[in-house]
């Protein structure tokens, strides 16, 4: 969460504004239909919490479909384990599968196990996409590494502004405030290349909403940072190997994920601005997986292009 | 067809996702909270404006039939309720409500669309 910073805008004047027009809006909504709040009454129900409630709805027929190893309604397109492997071993000692290219391969079994809509998945839904992001993309990439795991792994990314790197940084079009956690450089002449291909690439995940955040906050607040995770455009096909070095979107805003200029420029292209993607963990004790643009998409010989979404 | 719960939350939760006005606002509400409590609390108080707009704008636009269908559906038994009765007509006039919500909030606490803040279009690569 970014330190405040020294702006024109009054945090208590804002939710005071806030709160003055949710009572309206709930005031016109009740007066013109007072039947609905009749209904809302009888039932008990809040309407403000429903979208909460239905959010946790979702979650646990998630965790429910893997604890029963059985996917839940979502999940009717999945192939059986038996198809999603023979599907993968058609590939070749160099990963290439006859007659089709490996984004076509990669969309082909996305779109067999992802359900219509975003949301959480099941864990055997995500145990299909470890296989296939591994076999096809080449990149070990976990739904839940070291017992940790997103809200949700396959959702809607929006695009960020570029987040400050040290103290004076400016460039154009940059988030006003820090990244949840602050500069990535005290200073200029301490920015390492490191630093600079982290913001490049930096992803924001809602690690903000995870049940355990308040009570693990220490811990938690130390793993997502800078972790990586792997990114991939579900309509497309592109792929991103990214670093967690923000807090984000807020729920309200329907997106789950965000990218950096960088990101979603490799993800959708230039006039990307969100899309669905799934987002895993990159298993990289060592290391060894540098940030950026995965290595499959560029590899022109095999027929793979950057796909507009 | 038929809408589970959860999928009435994806529903809403489509509604205005990537308008210049919901960008504005997160963008606000981000930069000014001083802690992230009070950032979750604004954060609520957004979704609830949501979700109000939302449903209001959804009945003002359905036949008196239909609004009893959504919202019987939504409250008695949300795993039935039947999102197909709401057009694309009536989800841009729903979205339409939403971002004018946002808008009012953001002209009345006076903040200036600065280029700073200013998160419509495109910010160039590094």
């Amino acid at each position: 969460m970014p330190k405040p910073v020294q702006s024109e805008i009054n945090s208590e004047d804002l939710r005071n504004k806030l709160k003055l027009k949710l009572l309206e809006a709930q005031k016109e909504l009740f007066e013109k239909y007072p039947h609905f709040k009749k209904l809302l009454d009888e039932k008990n129900v809040d309407l403000l919490k429903l979208r909460q409630h239905a959010s946790k709805v979702l979650t646990t027929s998630a965790l429910t479909g893997t604890l029963l190893f059985s996917p839940p309604n979502l999940t009717s397109g999945v192939p059986v384990p038996s198809e999603i492997v023979k599907d993968i071993s058609n590939l070749d000692e160099s990963g290439v599968r006859s007659g089709a290219s490996l984004q076509e391969s990669l969309i082909k079994s996305l779109s067999n196990i992802l359900p219509e809509k975003v949301g959480p998945l099941s864990r055997t839904q995500e145990k299909y996409l470890e296989q296939v992001f591994k076999n096809i993309i080449g990149v070990n990439a976990r739904a839940t590494l070291e017992g940790e795991h997103l809200n949700t792994t396959y959702g809607l990314i929006g695009l960020e502004q570029h987040l400050i790197r040290y103290p004076g940084d400016s460039v154009a079009y940059m988030a006003p405030g820090r990244g949840a956690w602050g500069y990535f450089a005290p200073s200029k002449s301490q920015l390492t290349p490191e630093d600079i291909e982290r913001e490049k690439w930096y992803a924001v995940v809602q690690t903000l909403y995870l049940p355990d955040w308040e009570s693990r906050l220490s811990y938690l607040r130390d793993w997502y940072k800078y972790r990586k995770v792997l990114i991939v455009n579900t309509v497309n096909g592109n792929a991103v190997v990214a670093d967690i070095a923000d807090s984000g979107p807020a729920m309200w805003t329907g997106k789950n994920f965000g990218g950096s200029p960088e990101v979603m420029q490799h993800l959708g292209g230039s006039r990307y601005t969100k899309g669905p993607v799934v987002l895993f963990f990159v298993d990289d004790p060592e290391n060894k997986v540098p940030l950026g643009p995965v290595d499959y998409n560029n590899i022109k010989s095999l027929g793979v292009k950057m796909v507009e979404a | 067809m038929a809408k589970t719960n959860a999928q009435v939350k994806i529903f809403l939760d489509e509604l205005a996702t990537d308008s210049s006005e919901s960008r504005n606002l997160e963008g606000v509400i981000k930069r000014s909270a001083p802690s992230e409590g009070a950032k979750k609390e604004m954060d609520d108080l957004a979704d609830g404006l949501k979700t109000l707009k939302g449903v209001k704008a959804i009945l003002d636009n359905l036949s008196p039939e239909d609004q009893e269908k959504f919202a019987e559906g939504l409250i008695k038994d949300p795993s039935v309720l039947d999102t197909t009765i709401i057009t694309g007509e009536i989800r841009h006039k729903a979205e339409e409500k939403i971002n004018e919500g946002f808008s009012e909030v953001l002209s009345e606490t006076k903040v200036e669309i600065t280029k700073e803040t200013q998160t419509e279009g495109k910010p160039p690569v590094k």
